[in-house]
Order: C-alpha cells, then sequence, then structure tokens
C-alpha cells in the first residue's frame, strides 16, 4: 500500500502539468498500430502498467458479454463496423493500472506526425475490480464502485514518444512553451480560461491541432523532458 | 447515443451528455453572488436528500484561490441518495438574474472520488452545471435544464451563444456533442432570456420538490 501511495503521488509529480483539450489530436484518421508498446512495463517508483489493445481486451469484452449477447468472432464484429469504427479498433490500446485497489484505464492511441511517433491519453474508467453490474437500461457496463459524475468529463493529453525495445518514454507538452505561444498569438490554438476557477482547456478542432504537431512536433521546447514517463518492460 | 459499438464499449464517458445544461464557464463574477440562509439544511425529495452548508464548513484547500475570499457567499452542496450514499459534491453558486434565482454547481471530491489516482483525474476537465430553484411554502424547487435544450436551440439556430463540437476519437464530427465554451456575461443573457421559459426546465414533480428536513 506504501509503495502504491508513493507511484500515485510519484505519478501526479511527474504528470501533474498537462495542458487538456477537449478534442483528440489523434482520430480514426490518422491513428496508427504501435505494436511496441504492448506488454507489462513498470516506472520507476514500481507502478506497473499493462498495455493491450483494446479491441478484444477484457473491457471491450465485457461490454459485449454482460449483453448476454452471444460474441461473435473477432474478423466478424469488425466486419460489422463502420470503417471509422474498424479502423480505431484496429489500432486503439488500453492502458491500465491499479492505485488503491482501483483499477484506472485509459485510451491509448499513437500516430506519426512527420515521422515522429506523438501519443494521446484519455481516461476511460475507474472500477474496483469485481464491483461491475450489467445497466439494462443505457446498455453499459456500470461499476458500483465509481458514480457518474456529469460535470467531469474526459479530456486528452499529448505526449511525444520515444521507444526501444524494453523502454518507452512519453514525454509531456511543455504547458508554459505552449500558453506562451497562445498568448503571444505565435500559434492560433483556440483555448479558454477561466481565471475565477483557474482552469484553462484547449479547444481546438482536431484539425487544428495535427497542424499545429506538423509545425511544432519537432521542436524540443514544446516537450517538458524532465516529466518524462519512463517505462521499462517486465521481462519475463 | 453514437450508433457505433466503439462508443457502446466507451461506456461511462459518453452516457453523460444529458445532464441540464452544463458550461466551461461559470454564470457568475463574485460580486453577482446570493446568500439566502433559508437555503441551509437539509432537503428532502423523492429518492434524494440534499444537504445545503455554507462553504465556510469545509477547507479553503477545495475551494479555488480567487474565490477563497467569498467563501461566505456561497455554499457547499451534497447530493445523497435516499438512503444517504453520497453522490456528489459541488461547491453551489446562487445568482438571482431577472426574478429568478440559479444555481452554478461545481464538482469537489467525494470520499470516493478521493480515492482516485490524481494522473487519471487530472485528464479529466470539470464543467458548471446550471439549475434554476425557488423557495416557496418551504419547498425547494430544484429544476435542471431539459437534456440538451440548448444544444437544440443551437442546432436550430435559435440563440447565438459560444460552443465548440466535442469530437470522438472513432467518429465523424457531428452536432450531438457540444460544450457551452460562452463567458459569464453572455451566460447571464442566455439565462435573462431564457430563465423564464417553462419548457426549457424539467417539470416540477416529487423528484425535483424537496422539503426541509432538517436546518443546520
Amino acid at each position: 500500500m506504501r509503495a502504491s501511495l508513493y507511484s500515485l503521488l510519484f505519478i501526479s509529480l511527474i504528470l501533474s502539468s498537462c495542458l487538456l483539450s477537449v478534442n483528440p489530436l489523434i482520430t480514426y484518421k490518422n491513428i496508427e498500430r504501435f505494436p511496441s508498446a504492448l506488454g507489462s512495463w513498470t516506472d520507476n517508483e514500481g507502478t506497473r502498467f499493462t498495455i493491450e489493445m483494446f479491441f478484444g481486451s477484457s473491457t471491450e469484452m465485457e461490454g459485449l458479454t454482460a449483453k448476454n449477447n452471444k460474441v461473435q468472432s473477432k474478423e466478424k464484429r469488425l466486419a460489422g463496423m463502420a470503417p471509422e469504427e474498424r479502423k480505431t479498433m484496429q489500432a486503439a490500446q488500453l492502458i491500465s493500472y491499479t492505485s488503491n485497489n482501483l483499477k484506472h484505464e485509459m485510451i491509448l492511441s499513437f500516430s506519426r506526425i512527420n515521422n515522429d511517433w506523438f501519443a494521446q491519453l484519455t481516461p476511460l474508467r475507474v472500477y474496483k475490480p469485481g464491483n461491475q453490474f450489467y445497466d439494462k437500461q443505457n446498455g453499459i457496463v456500470r461499476d458500483t464502485s465509481t458514480k457518474d459524475y456529469p460535470m467531469e468529463k474526459s479530456g486528452y493529453s499529448f505526449y511525444r514518444v520515444e521507444s526501444t525495445t524494453n523502454e518507452l518514454k512519453f514525454i509531456p507538452v511543455n504547458d508554459d512553451f505552449l500558453l506562451d505561444l497562445i498568448t503571444k498569438g505565435w500559434a492560433a490554438i483556440p483555448y479558454e480560461k477561466d481565471e475565477l476557477f483557474e482552469t484553462s482547456l484547449i479547444t481546438a478542432s482536431p484539425e487544428i491541432l495535427v497542424k499545429f504537431f506538423e509545425k511544432y512536433g519537432n521542436d524540443s521546447r514544446l516537450f517538458d523532458k524532465s516529466s518524462t514517463l519512463v517505462l521499462k518492460r517486465n521481462l519475463k | 447515443m453514437k450508433k457505433i459499438k466503439f462508443a457502446s464499449v466507451v461506456f461511462i464517458l459518453l452516457i453523460m451528455s444529458g445532464c441540464g445544461l452544463l458550461t466551461l464557464h461559470p454564470i457568475f463574477s463574485p460580486d453577482d453572488l446570493v446568500f439566502k440562509t433559508e437555503l441551509l439544511g437539509k432537503w428532502k425529495a423523492e429518492g434524494s436528500v440534499l444537504q445545503i452548508e455554507p462553504a465556510t464548513s469545509i477547507s479553503a484547500n477545495e475551494i479555488p484561490v480567487p474565490l477563497r475570499s467569498y467563501n461566505k457567499r456561497f455554499y457547499v452542496l451534497r447530493q445523497m441518495e435516499s438512503d444517504g450514499t453520497e453522490k456528489r459534491r459541488s461547491l453551489a453558486f446562487l445568482v438571482k438574474i431577472g426574478p429568478y434565482y440559479f444555481i452554478d454547481l461545481y464538482p469537489i471530491e467525494t470520499q470516493e472520488s478521493a480515492a482516485v489516482d490524481v494522473f487519471f483525474k487530472e485528464n479529466q476537465y470539470k464543467l458548471h452545471q446550471v439549475t434554476r430553484i425557488a423557495i416557496a411554502s418551504g419547498k425547494l424547487y430544484w429544476q435542471d435544464f431539459q437534456d440538451n435544450y440548448v444544444e437544440e436551440l443551437i442546432k436550430n439556430k435559435q440563440v447565438r451563444i459560444k460552443y465548440t463540437r466535442i469530437n470522438e476519437i472513432y467518429s465523424e464530427e457531428d452536432d450531438t456533442n457540444l460544450l457551452i465554451t460562452a463567458g459569464t456575461k453572455e451566460l447571464q443573457a442566455f439565462l435573462s432570456k431564457y430563465g423564464s421559459k417553462e419548457e426549457a426546465f424539467n417539470a416540477v414533480n416529487k423528484s425535483n420538490t424537496y422539503i426541509k428536513i432538517s436546518g443546520l
């Protein structure tokens, strides 16, 4: 427990400065497969992360089996999807870790922009394993340990990715540099700032975000290396 | 609800679109705040209980820094199931616009959400929920905006209010997912115009008519 709390604190410290976007940078239009991220990983403080394909994961399967539907083969399910969904399903990944006995799951997506790899994270759900139940009215799996918080929405955070076979680095965007670009009018990125509640949000469309990363994605000033999340592959 | 299956699997996140009027910015500036002591106490309706206390009853750390010096002018609200289970905690800001009172709710931690990892939470953003209230004959009427009322006005070009479209990873852009980004003045002008339209709000019923069951 102590280690878990410590790692929780560590994660919060190293990745606390993300300026969120309400829109994704990576969509079905530019999502790409990144198989080298798949596997079991540990960060410097001992937190274990699992990265798997979202399609076929237990999380995706829960949604299907809970409905008491006969689950079709992956191939059949893919064939029945809209092209946008199919492309997303074939590339989107699920990253999960446990903290405070709660399993945290986020959708992880990758894309290459000007030959550099970028990652995008967005929260999916938090739950206490074993507490899920099927909500017939909404056709979804819910969890007794997490409530609906309609006033809290999932945003997107973006990272530059560096990887070797056994190491994966997520380098977050440097908020100070990005805000500087925006407030000085050097980058036309729509964003909202609420002084009273001290919140800032990027509201640019995915198309604008892609153009921005095409222009600044290889500028080292845009990324905060000191806050890099370094994952080491767990070797069997 | 989105038609494609990915959405049905990305469950909890996407069913939140219909929750009355949600805005990115508050509907008030500190000078607009109204404090009515008759709101304080515990209120019960069919299926839920509200507990309203002054914001001075919570730690200053739970209040955004620019608002801390005004903590005698707003509330902290606990929304509970009828069995007493805490559902949500919010900072609650009362504003009078025209003849009507509106509450701006801004979420703060519950005991349950406090266990969620910080990194996960920092990838979420908070919105304000706007509700019209009235107190009459010892009853508190709590009327949320009809789900998607404003979004429909926008789609039908019946209102001009600042918003942005929210895209999903897996689908073409559509008009079903809008985020109201209007600033405080614009929101107040909207409420001034639409606050009197009964069709904008959920009808009064047993689940949104509260009776005070105890004082503070």
